[in-house]
């Protein structure tokens, strides 16, 4: 006989898994029991296949192979991680499967574009509260949009860490990258998602801000002019 | 000396409390007198409290209706 989940995750229930009683009625063949499991996590998944595939269709494709998969594949679950997370994984798998298929050409060409530590070109304050300035389901729309443009790789890393909240080791594992890399593409994702959200939610430019803007600017031709003699009086060439 | 290049390519480690002791002392100390850095590490904060606070990707109703259709459908059929 095999072993049920609740029988092998003596762990997962003192981290509290709320899924295994379920998961065990579903081993049983109890088919109401899966639905509910679905209703459970499809909100989840979703997310994730959205947040990947930056596409309702795609993200439904992805949704409907991840719930065949789980329910196949249920009896192979034992408990090492919580359910939500094994299932999330099938989920992260399945969503980048659909997008290799769909757009073959994502590859770390992407990650080539943007320069490490490049300063926004335009920096001003933003407004203390954005509920005051935008309703929250235009937030949202305009968090999504921004999410949606992100390069996929970055994306990735992103929707893992900062919309599912998985740990850096979580989502790098889950990547199939390192830890630096994920790191590295999470820098770049949170500073382009900033950039694009400043576009809203940035103040008018002032006086002051304006004046800040040329002296930053100043300060940074000047350091770009000292780096430059530095390099030429240690010997680096012109 | 760290610059403000490298402080903000440490932006992202400060935020997630992932520094060695000297490097956060000197994130924070560079923090303190770069009003640039300082609003791109404030602006960059406040970027990830609005994402987590706004909820994406919800799911339209129909959408899990006719997931939960299509699933009970394929099991009946398999």
């Amino acid at each position: 006989m095999s072993e049920s989940p609740s029988d092998v995750s003596g762990e997962n229930l003192a981290r509290g898994d709320d899924d295994l009683p379920l998961l065990d009625r579903v081993l049983a063949g109890d088919a109401k029991a899966f639905e509910e499991l679905v209703r459970r996590h499809e909100q989840r998944v979703y997310r994730v296949a959205m947040g990947i595939t930056a596409n309702h269709e795609d993200a439904e494709e992805a949704m409907q192979q991840t719930f065949l998969k789980v329910h196949q594949h249920v009896s192979e679950f034992h408990g090492s991680s919580k359910f939500s997370t094994w299932m999330t994984r099938i989920a992260i798998n399945e969503a980048l499967q659909i997008r290799r298929r769909r757009r073959p050409n994502v590859s770390l060409d992407e990650l080539q574009d943007t320069k490490d530590g490049s300063l926004p070109k335009e920096l001003r304050d933003w407004h203390d509260n954005p509920a005051q300035v935008f309703e929250k389901t235009r937030i949202r729309e305009i968090v999504e949009a921004a999410i949606q443009s992100l390069p996929p790789l970055y994306r990735d890393a992103f929707v893992l860490r900062d919309v599912e909240g998985f740990t850096t080791e979580e989502a790098a594992a889950a990547l199939g990258i390192s830890q630096t890399a994920l790191k590295t593409r999470l820098l770049r994702a949170r500073l382009m998602m900033r950039d694009a959200l400043a576009v809203f939610l940035q103040r008018k430019p002032t006086l002051a801000s304006r004046a800040s803007q040329v002296r930053w600017k100043i300060q940074d031709a000047l350091l770009a002019g000292m780096r430059r003699a530095w390099k030429r009086a240690d010997g680096g060439g012109p | 000396m760290m610059d403000c290049k490298q402080i903000l390519s440490e932006v992202s480690n400060y935020l997630d409390g992932d520094l060695s002791k000297e490097v956060k002392q000197a994130v924070e100390g560079h923090l303190g007198k770069c009003t640039r850095c300082s609003l791109v590490y404030s602006t960059t904060r406040e970027t990830l409290r609005i994402v987590s606070d706004c909820g994406v990707f919800t799911i339209p109703v129909a959408e899990g209706t006719r997931l939960r259709a299509r699933l009970k459908e394929l099991f009946v059929q398999g």
